[in-house]
């Protein structure tokens, strides 16, 4: 049977890729998957996704929740981690084992 | 009377030591490493498909550590620990000196804001391992010799300029930071037990420990391979400069000339702990040529968790693509010459 959930996807630098991960486990997220090196563009010019430094890296994480648990990190992302480069968003999925999200 | 002909003695003085630093100058720039520099340069800028893969680039630097570590450490194998002692102090004071120098100059003559001139501060306090491998290598090839325990040095100062950058952004909070101390408490864990650090220590250590025996077992590894992988590693780092010259448009361009300034500060510095010290000619140019570069690997990634504020285009830019190549260009001739005046050799 298949049951609602919220797709949380973030796109954030690679330095904060910690303290992103421990401030959704501490918000309810209860697992999340992880893509290293993601190339892009935007306001902060091009990610070319092999940078030296770390410091102009992206990774991407991708997590799955209810949608209480969703909506608080959507709303609370931007300001706690203020002057971060994000990008966040949710949106609708649908989950066979319930339990698990 | 009759005239001399001749110019002035200090004249002729000034005229050798010129044509000494040509010489070196010109030596240097046809050296392989510096040409395989500007290959990648040349490749990025004519906008190249060439690329190093990632990994082969971080297994590149994870050789030069380690065999920069090691060859320090077996150089180390016959001198008295004491010296490493008053090396390690010397490194922990141009550690503090720097980025305060650094600091004082970008919010006086730059005047940038305080947050960015603490980040820039803690890079050029911090020091490029790239930079003084192509030295040590640099040295190498003219057979001067230097100190052991300046891969220790190298060691030590990477990370120290980092806490002191934060303590110069004045402990500001972020908007929506409330959690700092532990943020604070993860970076100084992670800058620390870096791998940097990590395998220069565990590098000098090794090599400290087991001496010529050990160089003996993995000569060929660490010493005969060292300068086609360096070739390489500097092919990537033309590479990696140009394209981060090129990204960071908005760049400030009277910023340039504090990425030009900093490293002859920085290398005086260094000439002035080298007398400290007691160092030779070589010892001596390398430490100033530690104190001249800025961080490029360690410190950005560290500066963007512990100070978000910052802009990291500022500082990434002028460590990568304005202090390095100066350095490795202009400042390692301009450093040796310098050294062997002042230090004999």
């Amino acid at each position: 049977m298949a049951h609602p959930r919220k797709k949380i996807e973030i796109i954030v630098e690679a330095p904060l890729q910690k303290p992103v991960l421990d401030w959704l486990s501490a918000q309810g997220v209860k697992g999340w998957s992880l893509f290293p090196r993601v190339i892009g563009g935007g306001k902060h010019g091009e990610r070319s996704g092999d940078d030296i430094t770390r410091a102009f890296d992206n990774v991407m994480i991708v997590a799955v929740a209810t949608e209480p648990v969703a909506r608080v990190v959507l709303d609370g992302f931007h300001t706690r981690f203020a002057d971060a480069v994000a990008v966040v968003y949710i949106s609708d999925v649908e989950v066979s084992r319930a339990d698990r999200f | 009377m009759a005239l001399s002909l001749s110019p002035p003695r200090g004249l002729r003085h000034a005229a050798v030591l010129m044509t000494e630093l040509l010489h070196l100058a010109a030596g240097n720039l046809l050296s392989p490493m510096i040409l395989a520099f500007v290959l990648g340069a040349v490749a990025a800028f004519v906008r190249s498909d060439l690329e190093i893969p990632e990994g082969a680039a971080k297994a590149l630097a994870i050789y030069l550590m380690f065999a920069i570590g090691f060859k320090g450490g077996v150089a180390m194998h016959a001198a008295s620990g004491w010296a490493l002692a008053g090396a390690i102090m010397a490194a922990l004071a141009l550690s503090l000196a720097l980025p305060l120098i650094a600091f004082v100059l970008l919010r006086g003559v730059w005047q940038q804001n305080r947050t960015n001139a603490a980040a820039i501060a803690a890079h050029y306090g911090s020091i490029s391992i790239v930079t003084f491998v192509t030295a040590a290598e640099f040295l190498r090839s003219r057979d001067i010799p230097y100190e052991g325990y300046l891969v220790a040095m190298t060691a030590v100062m990477e990370t120290p300029a980092i806490l002191i950058g934060l303590m110069l952004a004045g402990g500001q909070k972020s908007p929506g930071m409330p959690d700092r101390t532990s943020e604070r408490g993860a970076l100084f864990r992670e800058v620390l037990v870096n791998g940097s650090v990590m395998l220069l220590m565990g590098g000098f250590a090794i090599g400290w420990i087991t001496g010529d025996a050990g160089l003996a077992k993995i000569r060929p590894f660490v010493a005969d391979l060292f300068n086609g992988a360096l070739c390489i590693f500097l092919l990537d780092m033309g590479l990696v400069a140009v394209r981060q010259g090129r990204a960071a448009r908005q760049f400030p361009k009277a910023l340039i000339l504090f990425g030009l300034v900093m490293p002859p500060i920085g290398a005086t510095c260094g000439f002035l702990a080298a007398a400290a010290l007691g160092l030779s000619a070589g010892g001596a140019m390398l430490l100033a040529v530690l104190a001249a570069s800025a961080s490029y690997i360690a410190v950005p990634a560290a500066m963007r968790l512990a100070l978000p504020a910052a802009n990291p285009s500022l500082s990434v830019t002028l460590a990568l693509a304005i202090t390095f190549p100066f350095n490795v260009a202009i400042g390692l001739p301009l450093y040796l010459t310098v050294a062997q005046r002042l230090f004999g050799g």
